[in-house]
């Protein structure tokens, strides 16, 4: 009862060196002044972020590596992530997520829900037939690949990380490996937020007990399913531009211009792996990075008229994030469209009015389904109603993840009412909103994280009564 | 309606707390608490009631393991080219796909799977070309 996760040892080293090389060699800065694990965490990202792309076409890493390049001259420009790298990770990451792994991994070995099988077949495919079979069988539509065209990462690194296996048992430690890849980015995404203040970490551990109590959670951690993976890196993105918020703050409360965006090429990376991953994925960056704009606009209208080099940053990050989606994104609808595949279970129409009772409907069972998800989904309407309640705090750190999550949730209503019928079928009679709502649950306790932690707003304090002397 | 009143309040009372200025490392012992009882009745079903439960799990992935092998091996035999009918078992498609994963369609089948309500549980016989799973199987498996 345990995967055999050794498998994942020596494709991640392999995808960790190709990063390696191509951060070197293009002085992409990747590695910028962060930890050796964290540093190998990001090579990793980068060389499955360019075999992705270079499997979808050879002009997609071209357009990829030209996008990171520029942004890392624009990094330059401005101040970066400063100080030496040290060696390992923050030390309640090298705490959590040993426990994860482990949680993870002790299981038994072949997949008990049905469902991910259809994730672990298309892997297969690709492990049996060799390089690009899965991207060939999902071009041609007599393959007959289901779900039709949709984005191929998460099957494939199914099988890349599983060294080429084709049993259940190997595929499914290929998918738990890129699991805990994500699990790892997201709880580093989570650090480097807090990062950007000197605020304490006990409400990181209080929050994630809240995320891994829910019994759902932990049954999505030890399957092969997409949906939470997306939620981790949409969620560490989000972190990313809520640490730049955060350095927003500190830069006003400063009166100076000392803190930069940071992290834009491996955010940019982690735009990249969405959009691979599920096509809800692409549209999670857009709807995140228009909310960082308008926050950065917003900031940056506020002050002088003219903008510091940090500020004009701010604003020139969400679109590379988003241009970096944007790539294998359009160019992977290209192909479905020149293929005649079609994405039926994402094509948009009319808005279907009527359906919007049952989904509220059955919206609401989900949320109230205690033993699903415990008081997660209770805890964050709190955590967005104290958002509100906050005075000031629409340009706070919080503030912006409130922000982003509602988008996000906005997308999904929108992609369900503009989405085919059948989409709603899968959302009243079977399981799609919950795994809908997995993918909002790590950005959701992000928010938590940071109302357990935010400095209070000050209040001026009303002028003492002194009492009158009596006269005589 | 209970449940939606439930979660109201429990909102309320977190936006409340989560807004005031005292008791914060307090509220995220309690906010712990709170949601490990919460959680309680959905752990219990997870680690003790539920096909996936560590007491059945080995059973159930056998069940899973049993049926991919048996359509994999009767696949195999006949070059993949398989007629399928999946009957009631629509869980059954994606272990379906998974034994076939290039799913090509040929003019003639050398063999028929038929895959019926209880697939997954149940047992599969087969009789020369035809493999029957499901709930008129019997207990070959």
């Amino acid at each position: 009862v345990i995967l055999p996760l050794w498998r994942a040892a020596l494709p991640l080293a392999l995808f960790a060196g190709l990063g390696a090389l191509l951060d070197r060699t293009l002085r992409l800065a990747v590695h910028t002044g962060s930890d050796r694990v964290v540093q190998i965490a990001r090579f990793t990202l980068l060389g499955v972020a360019a075999v992705f792309a270079f499997g979808i076409h050879p002009a997609v890493l071209v357009a990829l590596l030209l996008l990171l390049l520029a942004s890392a001259r624009l990094r330059s420009l401005g101040p970066g992530e400063q100080g030496p790298a040290t060696a390992s990770p923050a030390r309640w990451i090298r705490l959590v997520f040993p426990i994860v792994a482990l949680l993870a991994m002790i299981r038994p070995a072949t997949p008990l829900y049905w469902d991910e099988f259809i994730w672990l077949a298309k892997a297969r495919l690709e492990s049996e037939q060799g390089w690009g079979a899965l991207h060939r069988a999902a071009l041609d539509a007599s393959a007959d690949v289901i779900p039709s065209g949709y984005p191929l990462l998460w099957s494939l690194a199914a099988s890349w990380l599983s060294a080429g296996g084709d049993s259940p048992e190997t595929l499914a430690a290929g998918a738990c490996a890129a699991t805990l890849f994500c699990v790892f980015l997201y709880l580093d995404g989570a650090e480097r937020m807090f990062a950007a203040t000197a605020r304490p970490r006990w409400p990181l551990a209080a929050s994630l007990a809240v995320l891994g109590l829910s019994p759902l959670v932990f049954i999505h951690l030890r399957s092969a399913y997409v949906d939470l993976p997306l939620g981790l890196l949409a969620a560490a993105l989000t972190f990313g531009f809520a640490a730049d918020v955060e350095g927003q703050r500190v830069d006003t409360d400063a009166g100076e211009k000392t803190t930069a965006p940071q992290r834009i090429t491996v955010d940019a990376l982690i735009a990249v792996v969405l959009a691979g991953l599920k096509d809800e994925g692409f549209a999670y960056v857009v709807a995140i990075s228009l909310v960082a704009l308008a926050f950065a606009l917003s900031a940056a209208g506020r002050r002088a008229r003219h903008w510091s080099r940090a500020e004009r940053m701010r604003i020139v990050r969400p679109i590379v994030v988003s241009t970096a989606a944007l790539i294998p994104f359009l160019a992977w609808r290209l192909l479905l469209f020149h293929h005649h595949v079609t994405d039926s279970d994402h094509r948009l129409g009319a808005p279907d009015w009527g359906g919007l009772a049952p989904l509220f409907a059955e919206l609401g069972h989900a949320l109230t389904d205690w033993r699903s998800w415990g008081l997660l989904w209770p805890v964050t309407a709190g955590a967005l109603l104290a958002v509100g309640f906050r005075r000031g705090s629409t340009l706070t750190s919080a503030g912006f993840l409130a922000a982003a999550l509602v988008a996000r949730g906005f997308v999904l209503l929108a992609a369900i009412l503009c989405g085919p019928s059948r989409v709603r079928v899968f959302v009243t009679e079977g399981t799609l909103l919950n795994r809908l709502l997995m993918q909002l649950a790590p950005a959701a306790v992000g928010l938590l994280m940071l109302l357990l932690s935010a400095p209070m707003p000050k209040t001026a304090k009303p002028p003492a009564i002194t009492p009158a002397r009596s006269p005589g | 309606m209970g449940s939606l009143a439930l979660f109201a309040a429990f909102a309320i009372l977190c936006a409340v707390a989560l807004s005031g200025a005292r008791l914060r490392r307090s509220l995220g012992i309690a906010l712990g608490c709170a949601a490990a009882f919460a959680a309680s009745a959905g752990w219990w079903m997870v680690l003790a009631v539920r096909a996936d439960a560590p007491p059945y799990a080995a059973a159930t992935a056998a069940h899973i393991e049993d049926l991919v092998d048996r359509l994999d091996a009767f696949a195999w035999a006949r070059h993949e080219c398989v007629e399928t009918v999946h009957n009631t078992c629509v869980a059954c498609e994606p272990l379906l796909r998974f034994a076939l994963p290039m799913h090509v369609s040929c003019a003639h089948a050398h063999g028929r799977v038929e895959l019926r309500k209880g697939a997954l549980s149940g047992a599969c016989t087969q009789h020369g070309d035809a493999l029957d799973c499901g709930s008129s199987g019997s207990s070959a498996l």
